[in-house]
């Protein structure tokens, strides 16, 4: 329980650093909450990390867009402080310290996971994008005018 | 309609929407937006963006005007300029203002202070590092290092902006507040020096470049997304390059 409210003091505080609208606060509060909630039941069901980052990423994106429709700001206002609780850093932080200390090969493999968590990540990211692209942009934004 | 307006409407808006963080493409369709609202034909304004200059042309019967503008400077990251701009290229293009109009408005928005003063946003890094640190599996009392070392990491990569590459600025933050991590280590104060590190370095993580360059890749315009990707990356390999340094002398202060 409070390591929800952490993630969403974390994510919100760093929203603020990016100066987000406060209007958008407390839909960013929330993101940063149900990323947390992800990454807390994938422990507690043993499913991979970068799974779990990757559906997480996803969802989390996925109401970005939505919330960015509804609110009517920029996507970026709510997609990007509402990742950063699933950014790798530990994972990232133990790979470092592998290598540091001449374990080449454990640092490898930590690294490996970093990258598999962060493409994950970027897919989450990249797949909600094409989603909203394709189903919701026509009716909010009008057609494109310059592009064919 | 007068031609020069458009342009000189459309370079403004887009100078300051890609200063603040907005997307290249996004900066590309409010310009499209903003020539219409402005009583441009559609599609005789065209406009070429990167993330370090703008090219907007306009073509009517008497010829084509082109206009160049470079990018360039610190950026200072402010989302709540992008979403009014957004606002202003919605409320023009529904015609609720007039192209004076906005020029004034978009003026307002340009030299308007920051959405939080500095002191709320010192407060905000220090709350969201302190609450990853534990988040990453600090004890209670790691918060306050956390917290300083996000503050400490924020500060400097503020200050040293103005002088310096956004990178070295990076690195040195980073340096700062792992280094503040691996001294409380050392006098025995925490034994989650890892976990401060993480919380220290999250306000330097490079979450909007990430983010605009997945957008731009999406939306077709591969010079911006790959050079944005390149941003995150470098950021990325100067904070890892700094914890390195600082867990490597870590055993030498004991």
């Amino acid at each position: 329980m409070i390591i929800i409210v952490l993630s969403m003091v974390a994510t919100v505080a760093f929203a603020i650093l990016y100066q987000i609208p406060a209007r958008a606060i407390v839909s960013v509060g929330c993101l940063g909450a149900v990323a947390e909630l992800f990454m807390l039941a994938a422990a507690h069901y043993h499913v991979g990390l970068a799974a779990a980052s990757f559906v997480a990423s996803l969802v989390v994106s996925l109401l970005s867009e939505a919330l960015a429709r509804v609110q009517r700001m920029p996507v970026t206002v709510f997609a990007v402080p509402g990742i950063i609780v699933l950014v790798p850093g530990m994972e990232a932080y133990a790979a470092m310290k592998d290598f540091v200390v001449h374990q080449y090969v454990l640092g490898l493999a930590t690294g490996t996971q970093t990258v598999l968590i962060a493409g994950a990540l970027a897919s989450g990211l990249v797949i909600a994008g094409i989603l909203a692209r394709s189903v919701w942009r026509p009716r909010i934004h009008g057609p494109e005018q310059t592009r064919g | 309609m007068d031609e020069e307006q458009i342009l000189h409407l459309c370079m403004q808006a887009g100078c300051l929407l890609l200063r603040c963080g907005g997307e290249t493409s996004r900066v590309e369709q409010t310009i499209a937006h903003m020539a219409i609202g402005a009583g441009a034909a559609p599609g005789s304004v065209q406009s070429f963006v990167t993330p370090t200059g703008i090219f907007v042309s306009m073509t009517t019967e008497t010829g084509t005007t082109t206009r160049l503008t470079r990018v360039s400077g610190p950026a200072r990251l402010d989302l709540s300029k992008v979403t009014r701009i957004n606002d202003l290229s919605r409320r023009l293009k529904w015609g609720a203002y007039t192209v004076t109009e906005a020029l004034t408005e978009l003026d307002r928005i340009e030299t308007g202070p920051p959405r939080y003063p500095h002191w709320i946003r010192m407060l905000a890094a220090a709350a969201s590092s302190g609450s990853f640190t534990i988040i990453m599996g600090g004890y209670p009392t790691d918060f306050l290092f956390g917290a300083a070392g996000g503050l400490l990491a924020q500060e400097i990569t503020g200050w040293l902006t103005q002088y310096a590459p956004r990178f070295f600025a990076v690195l040195l933050a980073a340096l700062a507040g792992a280094l503040l991590a691996v001294v409380a280590r050392v006098c025995g104060l925490t034994r989650h020096e890892g976990a401060i590190i993480i919380g220290a370095i999250l306000p330097l993580l490079p979450g909007l470049a990430v983010t605009n360059s997945i957008r731009d890749l999406l939306a077709g315009d591969l010079i911006a997304g790959v050079a944005r990707g390149a941003e995150a990356i470098f950021t990325a390999a100067a904070i890892a390059v700094a914890v390195a340094v600082a867990i490597g002398v870590s055993p030498h202060l004991a």
